[in-house]
């Protein structure tokens, strides 16, 4: 087991190292220039600016060849840093990368796993039950309520729950993380937090509830339809048993899957919902980074991403080990 | 132009027609299915008290966008005490499904016990009997029989055990139904005795194996073993031995007859193979397209086979001193099962097929206190003109 793991790890480093080439080409030859438009904003503003000084500009910010030798040079410069455990510095905030991720993702992180705890708990029970009372009045009612759910688009619905349960109702702040006019500390700071992120939450969950509902009740049915199950009841074992013991473990095999997309999607941040709330999410200011051509950021984000999907598909597999018996990690 | 009618094709007023038509039928089936009832509105009588199992007129169907698969079209017969039934018939006759409804397991909403009766003698804690008509249970009630009195053994012990809890997990659950106060340890006691019983050599190793690391015979010793561990009166075994081969089929076959007596029950055997039958029955109850056709004991069925459907099934066994190269089949199909005829179903397929044939489907026709057949051969006016 030990063993696997290391191995595991060490060919997420190969995988890493792969990615992490990948984005730093993409990104360099991304139609976005942060110098020229730094430039343009200094022209704006009246004054005019060398070409000098742009030249040095481009030479210290490291950005000044665009061959493929120039951007190979600027990758294993980035690199070489990376080694050091150094993630660069934030064209946009002038701050090291890492402070930057992680003064932002922690925000992310609680919506996100507020979010995904309840996907979960809505979600699995609906699933269970549409299937065990497949094509019965409740199967449908379910099944029409998440496919709405599903296609709602997350900026119309987000800012719909926000006109109705903020502005008009008035029961929810409308936007950002903090009440500006108190000046609140610990729990109460925290309760402030929560405050201003359950409209958030609430889309969010809405809005994924569907997909996961609507993979348990597809898996539940499998599972239903299958000899065991038959056995089960032969047995004389009570309904709720065979659902809830010998089905829903089960259906936990396929379930599993998702945990690798699980990992990262839960500090990746909600881009549209956070942009809707004006939240100070990781999202929103990956987004902004991106629009700005940080480099040094979108590469510390995406790594870190990386990171973390690699992790999770890692976890996914050793869950497998745990949860199917037939399984056997070497 | 005129058009010929595609039985197999519906138009989609009909497909409408047979889904509302399916629906109301379901809802009503459905809701007697799940009602609560008082034990007193199932509670039923033998017709004759050295019976175990008594069904009476069985109907269990399939109601399918096609229509409606009559799979069990007015089944009768009878298991009594002590005995070995064996069910017999070629795939699809409804074999299957007579055991599914009598141990209630049909598939709904659309597999679904019409109408009939399923008495069944149950021996109460206190020694005493009582007769339960099973068809008519709530299905809330069916653990008072599932289970603790009838067991069932599967035709697919690959899949008939749950792949993520251990051997010991999946027996142990069994004693904890029908005992609710045993101790963990009591339990697994139990449930090593019971596969020593089955001839498994360690048990306390495979007690704590999962399925997949067993072989066919062995998961099928398993499920043996799971039915026994209840002490059932009725043990149903629904082709035990198809998917084994056939060293480790004469295996299973010796252990089921050795548990007979072991257990002081009976056994509904369900089969297409007539040498199981032979070895193993009592009694004989052969089925052709959800109808029983002929039923009598084994020496009856064997030495004097009546219905030209059964002849027709001996003579399809493979035999050594034959000289023929090629094997016997009965010609033709079986009918659709949605749109069956109004005469005998085997009329189309028969060599022996008379003018009367073409009439109404054939009654039970006594021909010995124990011999019955669904043939106009056998009528009393047939005979005698």
């Amino acid at each position: 087991m030990f063993k696997y793991i290391l191995k595991r790890l060490l060919m997420s480093v190969f995988i890493l190292l792969g990615v992490s080439m990948i984005i730093y080409f993409l990104i360099r030859l991304m139609p976005v220039d942060f110098i020229q438009d730094k430039i343009n904003a200094i022209n704006q503003g009246g004054a005019t600016v060398s070409q000098e000084t742009v030249d040095a500009m481009y030479k210290m910010y490291g950005l000044g060849d665009n061959s493929f030798l120039g951007i190979l040079g600027g990758y294993f410069s980035w690199l070489g840093a990376l080694v050091k455990f150094d993630l660069g510095t934030s064209f946009v905030y002038g701050i090291p990368v890492a402070d930057v991720i992680f003064e932002h993702m922690g925000i992310s992180f609680l919506i996100a796993l507020v979010a995904t705890v309840f996907e979960f708990l809505i979600a699995i029970p609906l699933g269970i039950t549409a299937a065990t009372h497949q094509y019965s009045f409740r199967d449908y009612l379910v099944t029409v309520l998440v496919m709405i759910g599903i296609s709602l688009p997350s900026f119309f619905f987000g800012q719909m729950l926000k006109d109705v349960l903020a502005l008009k109702l008035g029961w929810f702040p409308a936007s950002g993380l903090i009440d500006a006019t108190a000046s609140y500390t610990g729990v109460q700071l925290l309760g402030d937090y929560l405050r201003h992120c359950f409209i958030p939450i609430l889309t969010i969950v809405i809005l994924s509830i569907g997909a996961r509902m609507r993979m348990t009740r597809t898996n539940m049915l499998e599972v239903m339809n299958s000899d065991y199950i038959r056995t089960a009841r032969a047995k004389g074992l009570k309904e709720r048993v065979v659902v809830n013991k010998h089905a829903f473990r089960n259906t936990l095999i396929p379930m599993v899957t998702s945990l690798a997309g699980l990992l990262p999607s839960l500090f990746s941040g909600a881009i549209i919902t956070e942009q809707v709330f004006d939240l100070p999410g990781i999202g929103n200011i990956a987004l902004d980074a991106m629009n700005r051509g940080d480099i040094p950021f979108i590469m510390g984000y995406n790594m870190f991403l990386a990171l973390l999907s690699v992790v999770g598909v890692l976890l996914a597999d050793l869950m497998y080990g745990i949860v199917d018996p037939r399984v056997k990690l070497e | 132009m005129a058009k010929v009618k595609n039985s197999n094709h519906l138009s989609g007023k009909e497909v409408r027609r047979i889904a509302k038509d399916n629906k109301k039928v379901i809802k009503r089936l459905e809701a007697y299915k799940n009602r609560k009832a008082d034990e007193s509105e199932y509670l039923s009588a033998m017709r004759d008290s050295a019976n175990i199992l008594e069904i009476e007129d069985l109907h269990s169907y399939f109601f399918t966008e096609q229509g409606v698969v009559k799979a069990v079209n007015g089944v009768s017969f009878d298991i009594p005490k002590n005995a070995t039934v064996g069910v017999v018939g070629e795939s699809g006759c409804g074999k299957s499904v007579t055991s599914m409804s009598v141990m209630r397991l049909l598939q709904g909403p659309a597999g679904q016990i019409y109408s009939g009766e399923i008495r069944f003698a149950a021996k109460e804690k206190s020694g005493e009997e009582k007769v339960y008509d099973i068809a008519k249970m709530p299905i809330r009630d069916i653990h008072k029989v599932r289970g603790s009195q009838i067991a069932m053994i599967f035709q697919e012990p690959m899949t008939s055990l749950n792949p993520v809890f251990t051997i010991g997990q999946q027996l142990d659950e069994v004693t904890f139904i029908h005992n609710p106060g045993a101790t963990k340890e009591e339990a697994k006691a139990k449930s090593i005795e019971m596969l020593n019983l089955v001839g498994i050599a360690i048990p306390e190793r495979v007690y704590n194996s999962f399925p997949h690391e067993l072989s066919g015979g062995m998961r099928q010793r398993v499920m043996i073993s799971m039915a026994l561990a209840s002490d059932p009166r009725l043990i149903i075994a629904d082709e035990p031995t198809t998917a084994l081969d056939v060293t480790i089929q004469a295996q299973i076959l010796d252990l089921l007859r050795d548990l007979k007596t072991k257990i002081d029950g009976s056994i509904m055997l369900i089969t297409h193979d007539l040498g199981i039958i032979a070895e193993m029955a009592d009694y004989v109850v052969v089925m052709y397209a959800g109808r029983v056709i002929e039923k009598g004991t084994v020496q009856e069925i064997f030495h004097n086979p009546l219905h030209p459907y059964t002849i027709g099934l001996q003579k399809s066994k493979p035999t050594l001193d034959s000289d023929s190269d090629t094997l016997f089949n009965i010609p033709g199909n079986v009918p659709n099962p949605i749109n069956m005829p109004n005469y005998c179903y085997f009329k189309e397929r028969c060599a022996s097929c008379t003018a009367k044939c073409a009439g109404d489907y054939p009654g039970m026709i006594q021909v010995s206190p124990t011999h019955f057949v669904a043939c106009h051969l056998y009528d009393e006016d047939t005979k005698n003109g």
